[in-house]
């Protein structure tokens, strides 16, 4: 009797100990920019341990307009990114081929916004103003708008900052809800200074934020960046529920990255991907829906950015809700 | 001297009350104004000096900005107006971050395909790189310079523009700002590019860390979109925006000065420091060069240390003060109190009666006290001597009460107490009751007998009351046992009183009188009523009579008045009732009268007559009536009630004696009257008796004296066996009735007929026997006649 207490008591150490020697996948993720609360659920993975449960061990970049992600891919410096949906379904054309294992964003959070003095009040009113589009990955999105709206307007590519909207160099400028758009009330501009036109609001509702990587790695990888998949919306939810735990670990993070952090504008990045990422009394998940695929596609193929629509397929391999 | 004592309360305590609390108002206006007052003065100073002290700064900072400004434009206009070759644009690019200290870097960047045509980026840049000058070609795939702030803010909006600052190296190392001047193609006004000079903000720093606002003040900086430049809190450089801060602290009046610095605009507002939490003013004036703004902070606690210091000692002198008034107050009403509690204590022992004792001479007291000292000391005075009168008065008192109350003793002596007053006899019953208003009073009764069957009771009333009264009392009923025997007649009596009492009346008193005098035989009552209340009579069968008959005046009025007499017959159980105006005239508390109505209904109801039982029922009423009131006079009640006899009297000889005065034949009436009550003689006996004995003693009167002296008539009578014997005696001229001749002419008119002749025949009819007999002077008539 007291025998086999022992032997079962060993045999669990052994698991358990094995547990631990157990190697831990190594994978390199890239956020698509600089550390902000954008990027709070793999933060908090990373800290809480969360990663390491699901048997990875994850190095979190730091991302920026230094390091676009698909040239890093390309470069083989990382192993998975996040980037737009739009952008990975676009990849191809670049050389990459991009899966989807996790759609965290769910609705667009793309605005254009105009001050309310230089008089633009409707869509209509665009035509002929200077429009600021980021040089970035995604400009086809609000390109695909102007465009759609048969809005001709100067297009000016900005870079770095929202100075040049602020100091009235452009009319109006592109601007992700959740970042810059707050950015310019801390700037000191009212809200009822600004009018707004949310693309949402006119049929432009692509989701954004997904996690891919190589169609190839994830061949390879399959297990892992599920389990990097799970973690990561493990970690978010628990983001979630700590909000001012994660906000002070994002801060943590950018001021390591030296970049300006202040809380309120966390905060409400913060709030805003909660906003983008779990859609009325929908749990947090990452499925990627077919008709978000398609429409997506169908405004790059519009855009000529890409000359065919992919594979669903090949190309969803998120876990259904 | 017990300055604590709380004893004082009354006056010590209201004055300090009121005073203390007008003058602790008082004292805290002045505070509050003085602090108002100051505060204003004190604040205008610091906005002055504030606003001084800001745009010294801010024209410092400038003055330095400007003159790096000059640096970029100095180049454009070079760049404008003469084609550089490669080698001489980087030998003025060197030569500028050399020769000027505070540049860090400068930067002279092309439009695409502008410098080279073939080359789309052109942007050289020289920088300090430790001791040495580096140099780099910034623009590159990866670096596209044209969508970068410093050059596409200027190109999009023609103008030269300070960027916002910036860390030199991601994050570390020193602060950074560009000033960024476009330059053009003379020609057509085309954009050539973009000159750009680093200017490290170090000197920035120093300078504004240097302002020294007290000890906790301190100025900040911030740029043209609100992001913190300079502050104190390390932290908030380029992390946050002043209006991060606002939303962050939930501040939303920071975000609206916000807001007014980056408009360009200075004011002077209130303004609680989110670094340090103390409540001041913030002072802001604009850097118009760089759209920046400059901040000052002045924490309250230090910009009005001195004025709260100055409070903080104007309230502990106010507090001194006040203290000191209250000792001072309770001093002075001490001292004033003292001596008032004293002269109190005094007061009081003299209330309860000594009135001896010692009253200080308070010389050191306010004249007030003092006075009040010397009034004390006069009322004591006072006081002992209405005592001593008083004393002196009472003790009088007592003995004139004393004295009257023997005087009511002797005049209760007077009058007779003893009741049933005459147990033995049978036919008469007597009660009387006198109660005098006062100790003595001026009312009277009296009851006697005359003789064995005649007795005289009497009720009077003396005007006034009180001692002069109960003296005429005395008097009064002296003289009527005096003058009153069983020969004179009732009214003979009062006229004799009358007189007497007349004498001598210097104060005009008079008495009111009724004298009755009852024959027991007979039943007659003779009567004399001298103004006095009409009596009542209760007859047996219950009916009640008033003696309605005066006789004349009060007496005591009119000396030689003559009074008349009445007369009633009582029958068995018939009751007198005697009383005086106390009865009728007493006076209940609303000075009501009890009046002749109300005794006449009284005597009406009462059945029973024992004398004592009506006596009291009538007394009873008359207190029933008075209640509460005082009486107002001496109330009198006499009650007689007469019986008849059960034995006839014996057969004794009867006397009268007359005098020869026709008034005297009343006196033969009651005699004869009284004759037939005794042996019970026949009315038509009686009547012929009175007719011979008139005629008889008529005769004897007006003829048979020839002087006008007095003489004596007698008249004897005996009566046994039903033979009545009468004998006349006079001594008067010889006289024989039986001489006296029948008169002649019976028929004849009564004037015709000769004196004498008619009278002296019905004599002769009536009597049985006459006899004559002479005896020495006297004439003796002798008349015989059987019943």
């Amino acid at each position: 009797m007291f025998f086999r207490i022992i032997l079962v008591f060993a045999i669990s150490i052994i698991f358990s100990v094995s547990g631990i020697t157990q190697e831990l996948t190594k994978l390199r993720y890239l956020p698509h920019w600089l550390p902000q609360a954008q990027f709070a659920g793999y933060y908090i993975a990373l800290e809480k341990g969360i990663y390491e449960k699901y048997g990875l061990d994850i190095e979190i970049q730091t991302g920026g307009p230094i390091c676009p992600s698909i040239s890093e891919l390309k470069k083989n410096k990382c192993d998975i990114v996040s980037m737009f949906l739009s952008g990975a379904i676009k990849s191809e054309n670049k050389g990459v081929k991009l899966v989807d294992f996790c759609q965290l964003s769910k609705r667009s959070a793309l605005m254009f916004i105009s001050k309310k003095k230089s008089g633009i009040t409707k869509l209509e009113d665009l035509n002929g103003k200077k429009i600021g589009i980021w040089r970035s990955d995604f400009q086809e999105l609000p390109r695909g708008f102007l465009k759609k709206y048969n809005i001709d307007a100067t297009i000016v590519p900005i870079t770095s900052t929202v100075n040049l909207f602020y100091y009235d160099g452009v009319d109006v400028l592109c601007v992700m809800w959740y970042n810059e758009y707050h950015q310019l009330l801390n700037f000191g501009i009212n809200v009822d200074e600004l009018d707004v036109f949310f693309f949402t609001d006119y049929g432009l509702n692509f989701p954004e934020d997904g996690i891919f990587c190589t169609e190839e790695f994830y061949k390879n990888n399959e297990k892992a960046c599920q389990n990097f998949a799970k973690a990561t919306l493990e970690g978010w939810e628990y983001a979630f529920e700590h909000k001012d735990e994660s906000i002070a670990l994002v801060i943590k993070y950018m001021q390591e990255a030296n970049v300006p952090a202040n809380i309120p504008h966390q905060k409400w990045m913060f709030n805003r991907m909660h906003d983008v990422f779990i859609l009325g009394n929908d749990k947090l998940n990452g499925e990627l829906l077919e008709e978000d695929f398609l429409k997506t596609a169908k405004i790059l193929l519009e855009c000529g950015k890409i000359n065919s629509i992919p594979d669903f397929d090949d190309f969803n391999k998120t876990l259904q809700k | 001297m017990k300055l604590f004592t709380i004893r004082n309360k009354g006056i010590t305590f209201k004055y300090s009350i009121s005073i203390l609390s007008a003058t602790i108002i008082v004292f805290c206006l002045f505070l509050v104004y003085n602090y108002n007052i100051s505060k204003k003065i004190l604040l205008e100073n610091v906005e002055k000096n504030a606003k001084n002290l800001t745009v010294s700064k801010v024209n410092e900072i400038e003055g330095v900005l400007k003159a790096d400004q000059k640096i970029p434009e100095t180049q454009k206009s070079i760049l404008q107006n003469f084609n550089l070759s490669t080698i001489e644009l980087f030998k003025l690019m060197k030569m500028t971050v050399e020769t000027n200290h505070e540049l860090f870097g400068n930067c002279i960047a092309y439009e695409p395909y502008s410098f080279y045509k073939d080359s789309l980026y052109f942007s050289p840049y020289y920088f300090k790189s430790g001791d040495s000058i580096d140099y780099e070609n910034l623009g590159n795939e990866n670096y596209q310079y044209f969508f970068w702030d410093w050059y596409q803010i200027p190109k999009e909006l023609n103008r030269a523009f300070w960027s916002e600052p910036y860390y030199n190296e991601g994050g570390g190392g020193v602060i950074m700002c560009s000033y960024s001047v476009p330059f053009y193609y003379n020609e057509d006004g085309k954009l050539k590019g973009v000159v750009t000079v680093d200017i490290s903000l170090k000197w920035l720093e120093k300078i504004i860390s240097e302002i020294k606002i007290y000890e906790t003040g301190y100025a900040f900086l911030i740029s043209g979109n609100g992001t913190i430049i300079t502050h104190p809190l390390e932290k908030f450089v380029l992390n946050e925006t002043i209006f991060s801060i606002a939303e962050e602290n939930n501040i939303p009046n920071l975000r609206e000065i916000g807001r007014d610095m980056i408009g360009g605009n200075s004011d002077f507002v209130e303004y609680t420091s989110v670094m340090t939490k103390e409540d001041g003013w913030l002072f802001y004036a604009p850097m118009k060069s760089t759209g920046w703004s400059m901040g000052v902070f002045i924490p309250n606690n230090e910009l009005f240390a001195d004025l709260y210091s100055l409070n903080h000692k104007l309230l502990i002198m106010g507090v001194l003060g006040v203290l000191l008034l209250l000792f001072l107050i309770i001093f002075i009403s001490h001292k004033l109190t003292n001596p008032l509690k004293r002269l109190a204590k005094i007061t009081q022992t003299i209330g309860v009666g000594n009135f001896n004792v010692e009253i200080p001479f308070l010389s050191n007291s306010s004249k007030e006290i003092a006075q009040l000292g010397n009034s004390i000391t006069k009322m004591q005075k006072e006081l002992r001597n209405y005592i001593k009168n008083l004393k002196d008065t009472t003790a009088a008192k007592e003995k004139i009460e004393s004295e009257l109350k023997i005087a009511h003793d002797i005049q209760q002596g007077i009058i007779p107490k003893i009741f049933p007053p005459f147990p033995e006899r049978e036919d008469i019953d007597l009660y009387a009751v006198l109660n005098p208003a006062r100790d003595v009073g001026g009312d009277l009764y009296d009851f006697f007998f005359l003789d064995d069957y005649r007795i005289c009771f009497t009720v009077g009333d003396v005007s006034g009351k009180g001692v002069p009264a109960s003296l005429f009392m005395a008097i009064t009923r002296t003289l009527l046992r005096a003058k009153t025997n069983k020969d004179v007649s009732v009214n003979k009596i009062v006229e004799e009183i009358n007189n007497d009492l007349c004498q001598g009346n210097e104060n005009s008193m008079f008495v009111t009188l009724f004298i009755g005098i009852l024959n027991a035989k007979t039943g007659i009552v003779e009567f004399c009523n001298a103004g006095h209340n009409y009596p009542y009579i209760l007859r047996n069968n219950n009916k009640l009579e008033c003696v309605k008959e005066t006789h004349g005046t009060p007496v005591g009025i009119f000396e030689n008045m003559k009074y008349k007499s009445g007369k009633f017959k009582l029958s068995k159980n018939d009751t007198v009732v005697l009383y005086t105006d106390g009865v009728t005239e007493a006076m209940d508390i609303e000075n009501n009268l009890y009046t002749d109505e109300r005794l006449l209904k009284l005597l009406t109801d009462i059945k029973d007559h024992n004398t004592e039982k009506i006596t009291n029922t009538i007394i009873d009423d008359v207190k029933d009536f008075v209640g509460e009131a005082d009486p107002s006079d001496d109330i009198t009640i006499l009650a007689l009630t007469y019986f008849l006899k059960k034995n006839i009297t014996e057969n004794i000889k009867k006397t009268l004696k007359l005098v020869n005065d026709i008034s005297e034949l009343d006196k033969l009436v009651s005699f004869i009257e009284e004759m037939a009550g005794d042996w019970k003689i026949q009315d038509k006996d009686v009547f012929n008796i009175n007719l011979v004995l008139e005629e008889i003693i008529s005769n004897i009167i007006f003829y048979a004296f020839e002087d006008d002296s007095e003489h004596e008539i007698i008249v004897e009578v005996d009566y046994h066996e039903n033979n009545l014997e009468i004998m006349i005696e006079e001594d008067g001229k010889a006289f024989n009735i039986l001489d006296v001749p029948a008169p002649d002419h019976l028929k004849a008119d009564v004037e015709d007929r000769k004196i004498g002749g008619l009278g002296i025949h019905f004599v002769k009819k009536i009597m049985d026997k006459i006899e004559y007999k002479r005896i020495g002077d006297k004439n003796q008539t002798f008349l015989y006649k059987k019943l």
